[in-house]
């Protein structure tokens, strides 16, 4: 019985498998959505980072407080939103909020399961604020900023 | 309102959100006879062990309450181990989008980790460093009063103005601490990288321990062999005096690197037992993926009014030495008493912090002190010249 050799095509495929480079995932345009009632059109990157980090609590030029959400802790896009987005890694994220919750400084996000669930709480409540995948959006929510990949649009 | 909110947030406890942290930490110094914040040279696990549990209420879009109950293994009075105190409880409303109004019992923002000193797992050493978080300053955190926030937008920065008074009263370790009307504020410019804050403190405070209150009487006994004993005595205590703290803080989180550095000074009435106090400390931690190696330096100086310590030297010129032996005793005893107020040391710490979970981290820290004299209050004569070694291993978690 002869040995089978190995196809010479696959050796690469191999090596590349044992060094275990990552195929990297798609990347989501992120969009912040409202109420489509809510007065607000746009806002800034840097409103927009205050506002999730606690900094911003009501919509800037009116006296309407947010009920800011959060996608799931261990979705894609929220690792995506606040890694790449707002700049903070999430364990970073995570020390960070520990002590803007526990110094009584605030409120923190509210979480939602998922893109549904953050649609669904804005089509509803005039102060709410989330952000989603962009190929989601609809005419039932206002986009007030929009990022992608390094690039954003107030 | 602390009492009202006590009541009132049962009925509303189905309708929060509960989270909380929790540490567990033991340690050992390398002394067999002396303690530093109750550490001595077998393992304990009393200092660092505490858990913290709060809860947050949201009545409207504007109208919040917070309660936080902390149980500690080491007590600051005389309270027993882990029983629950009430360290925040307060009503927030958010007036404008500038402006934030708290009620309640709070706590002082003096130091940039002052609001956070309980919550190990928010900042990355075992505990803030004590040349400047010791208790003599730790000891008025906490105050029952009203708080107000402005915070504004600059260029590159947030800027945050802060204005609170209130009241507090605390027994640490033996010692009554009153703060009959406490009023303070900071400013602060906060970026994605940069903190910069300023902090005043200032409270009118009576101070009361059972050894200088014993001291005060006993020298009124020689009051008939002259008036300055009087004098003497009311020294040895304070009563309704101003007392003065300012701190200034930096801190600088880019990439791998924090950088945080914060010094302060307080200072004390011209008359009764003031301590004026000095402290500072520059902390560098560099993070590598879960792990976050860091380096402390401090340093701390303590002094005591001269005032007291004057008095009694001029004692010596109305009532010379050996006219009176129980008097000599009492003033040999006062003065080495005066004197032992009067210190100074540095520190060096070496520590890791390993974030093995998302929601859990363990430290291990080496610190070494110059002198662990009077930086707790605790046995320090038996270590005042001797440079005192303290490892402490922390498990530090949030829910």
């Amino acid at each position: 019985m002869s040995p089978q050799h190995t196809p010479l095509w696959t050796v690469p495929l191999i090596i590349l498998c044992l060094l275990g480079i990552p195929t990297e995932p798609a990347k989501a345009e992120i969009v912040i959505i409202v109420n489509p009632n809510n007065p607000v059109e746009t806002l800034s990157e840097r409103d927009v980072k205050r506002i999730f980090l606690g900094r911003l609590r009501q919509f800037p030029s009116t006296n309407h407080t947010m009920d800011v959400l959060d996608q799931a802790a261990d979705s894609s896009i929220y690792e995506q939103f606040y890694t790449e987005f707002i700049g903070f890694g999430l364990r970073k994220l995570r020390r960070y909020r520990a002590a803007y919750l526990f110094s009584g400084k605030g409120r923190l996000p509210t979480e939602v399961s998922d893109h549904s669930a953050v649609k669904e709480k804005v089509l509803t409540n005039e102060r709410a604020i989330g952000y989603i995948d962009a190929t989601l959006v609809d005419d039932s929510v206002k986009v007030i900023y929009r990022w992608s990949d390094g690039n954003s649009q107030g | 309102m602390v009492v009202a909110l006590s009541i009132a947030l049962p009925t509303l406890a189905t309708a929060g959100s509960f989270s909380g942290f929790a540490s567990v930490g033991v340690g050992k110094t390398n002394q067999e006879n002396a303690k530093l914040i109750e550490y001595d040279a077998t393992w304990s696990g009393r200092s660092d062990s505490l858990i913290g549990l709060q809860f947050n209420h949201n009545l409207t879009p504007d109208l919040d309450v917070t309660l936080q109950v902390l149980s500690r293994a080491q007590q600051e009075s005389h309270r027993s181990e882990f029983q629950p105190v009430v360290d925040w409880l307060f009503a927030s409303y958010q007036l404008t989008s500038d402006l934030r109004l708290r009620v309640g019992r709070l706590r002082t923002s003096l130091f940039l980790n002052s609001e956070i000193y309980t919550v190990g797992y928010a900042y990355p050493w075992a505990r803030p460093p004590l040349d400047l978080y010791s208790q003599p300053i730790t000891g008025v955190s906490n105050y029952d009063g009203i708080h107000l926030s402005f915070m504004k937008p600059l260029e590159f920065h947030d800027l945050e103005l802060a204005l609170y008074l209130g009241q507090s009263e605390k027994t640490v370790l033996e010692q009554y601490l009153d703060m009959k009307l406490l009023i303070g504020g900071h400013i602060e410019l906060s970026g994605d990288v940069t903190t910069f804050r300023y902090s005043l403190l200032t409270g009118k405070t009576s101070q009361i321990s059972p050894l200088t209150e014993g001291v005060a009487e006993a020298m009124l006994i020689f009051e008939p062999y002259d008036p300055i004993f009087i004098d003497i005595a009311n020294q040895n205590g304070l009563n309704n005096k101003w007392y003065k703290y300012h701190a200034l803080g930096a801190h600088w989180n880019a990439d791998e690197w924090r950088i945080t550095a914060e010094a302060n000074i307080t200072i004390p009435p011209s008359e009764g037992l003031g301590t004026q106090i000095r402290g500072g400390y520059l902390s560098i931690t560099r993070s590598l993926g879960q792990l976050h190696p860091y380096v402390v330096i401090g340093h701390y100086d303590f002094q005591l009014n001269e005032k007291a310590e004057q008095l009694l030297f001029e004692s010596y010129n109305r009532i010379p030495a050996g006219q009176i032996p129980g008097l000599d005793i009492l003033r040999l005893l006062t003065l080495e008493g005066y004197q032992a107020n009067d210190y100074h040391g540095r520190s060096s710490t070496l520590g890791i912090r390993y974030d093995f979970h998302i929601n859990a981290a363990v430290k291990a820290e080496f610190q070494y002190f110059e002198t662990g004299a009077h930086l707790t209050f605790v046995n320090s004569e038996a270590i005042r010249h001797q440079p005192v070694h303290l490892s402490t291993i922390v498990l530090e978690v949030i829910f």
